[in-house]
């Protein structure tokens, strides 16, 4: 059945349409949560109590409006709370990535330790933006959302999407110059 | 300076791209049916946790206006009410009322709805009398217990569990629950149990030595993502 179709229906109390809607988004909201708490218990709680937070705001929810921003909005703010109430680990979901987490690509041995070398790199830049940046390049390029989407689901315009990214990426630039100088 | 152009922005933007690709992320988890089962009991529980609705001729400011002024006449007129009201928060038979808790899960702070999922979670187990029939065709929540709930970093503790089913109640013990102590978004991996035929289970435990005094909550996640939790009081 379609996403508005499935809105509709757990609009009018179907908690088993609105069951389908969370499969169909679950593994972008773990993600998005995970990419703001870095931890994976945080980020599930995050996601649980943001899916059962839209459930109670769907009246709210505009029929027709893509559903996955919306959700992804309430995703977020609950992430970024909790991560705010923590204190700290901004970065971990990107360090664990480095950590061990990079598959690295099916070249000679020598080019796979050098990309992997430069992959890692290029995370721990992206770790030392700042979190308006980083959660800009992150759900624009790691999850692969449209800058409009990373508008709505940051809560910030389409302007400010474009300016952060401009700016981290010129950041992430004089990174790597300076890596590949070293 | 000018700016250093080895690297346009195309090739950063595909790096970027290149690197989301081979990123793992943590498995996901099966919130759905979690998720559902949730909304499923708030439906059917006699207190409503959605916004207040009032009936049109009592205007929250105007009710808000009267209240306030028919309690300060009774503070007031009363010396036994005013000794009672000057600790209003102090824990007693009012503490765990209806009215407290449908104000606190209004309130939306997550501290609070802990708290409150945890009283869920319990109650379920222990008070299923007021929705019986539902009670029978619905899962029971799963509860754990920390005995005791307060010690301090290091030492042992011991924790129950009770209806641990892996197949919403069916009999089925749960296999690879896993024990997890949380605190301040610090997450220590206790141990991976699985519960008996009687769909408990009892381990003993140690409070991690890096945890530090203070709140802290003891939780045990099913491999379904259902999860039961306690509180915790990590003592000096």
């Amino acid at each position: 059945m379609e996403e508005a179709k499935l809105a509709e229906r757990a609009r009018a109390g179907d908690t088993a349409a609105y069951e389908q809607l969370v499969r169909m988004h679950q593994a972008v909201a773990f993600r998005a949560a995970y990419l703001v708490t870095g931890d994976a218990p945080e980020a599930e709680d995050a996601t649980q109590e943001a899916f059962i937070k839209a459930y109670r705001a769907l009246e709210r929810f505009r029929p027709g409006a893509p559903f996955r921003p919306w959700l992804l909005t309430i995703v977020t703010n609950e992430a970024r709370n909790r991560r705010r109430s923590a204190g700290r680990r901004a970065k971990l979901s990107l360090q664990a990535a480095a950590e061990g987490h990079v598959v690295p690509a099916p070249v000679s041995p020598e080019a796979a330790v050098v990309a992997t070398e430069r992959r890692e790199e290029l995370l721990a830049s992206v770790g030392e933006l700042s979190e308006g940046e980083r959660l800009v390049i992150s759900y624009r390029y790691f999850l692969g959302l449209s800058e409009e989407e990373t508008a709505t689901t940051l809560g910030c315009a389409r302007g400010t999407v474009k300016s952060r990214a401009s700016r981290a990426i010129a950041r992430l630039r004089k990174a790597m110059a300076r890596e590949e100088d070293a | 300076m000018p700016e250093d152009r080895r690297f346009s922005d195309e090739e950063i933007e595909h790096n970027l791209r290149d690197l989301g690709a081979r990123m793992e992320y943590p498995t996901t988890p099966d919130v759905a049916r979690t998720v559902r089962r949730k909304l499923d009991e708030e439906a059917k529980s006699p207190e409503p946790r959605r916004t207040l609705r009032w009936p049109p001729f009592l205007v929250p400011r105007w009710t808000a206006v009267a209240s306030a002024l028919v309690v300060i006449c009774m503070v007031a007129l009363s010396p036994a009410l005013r000794t009672m009201l000057s600790d209003p928060f102090a824990p007693g038979p009012q503490a765990g009322s209806e009215a407290g808790s449908a104000a606190k899960s209004e309130s939306g702070a997550s501290e609070d709805r802990y708290k409150q999922e945890a009283g869920v979670a319990s109650q379920a187990t222990e008070a299923p009398a007021a929705g019986a029939p539902e009670a029978a065709t619905s899962c029971s929540s799963p509860s754990i217990e920390t005995v005791p709930a307060r010690a301090a970093s290091g030492t042992k503790f011991r924790l129950h569990g009770h209806d641990f089913s892996s197949d919403c109640g069916g009999g089925t013990p749960s296999s690879g629950v896993t024990i997890l102590f949380r605190q301040d978004g610090r997450t220590w991996r206790l141990k991976t149990l699985d519960a008996d035929r009687n769909l408990a289970f009892e381990a003993g435990l140690r409070v991690p030595t890096s945890a530090e005094p203070g709140l802290a909550k003891v939780q045990a996640v099913l491999p379904s993502g259902d999860r039961a939790e306690d509180r915790f009081v990590v003592l000096r």
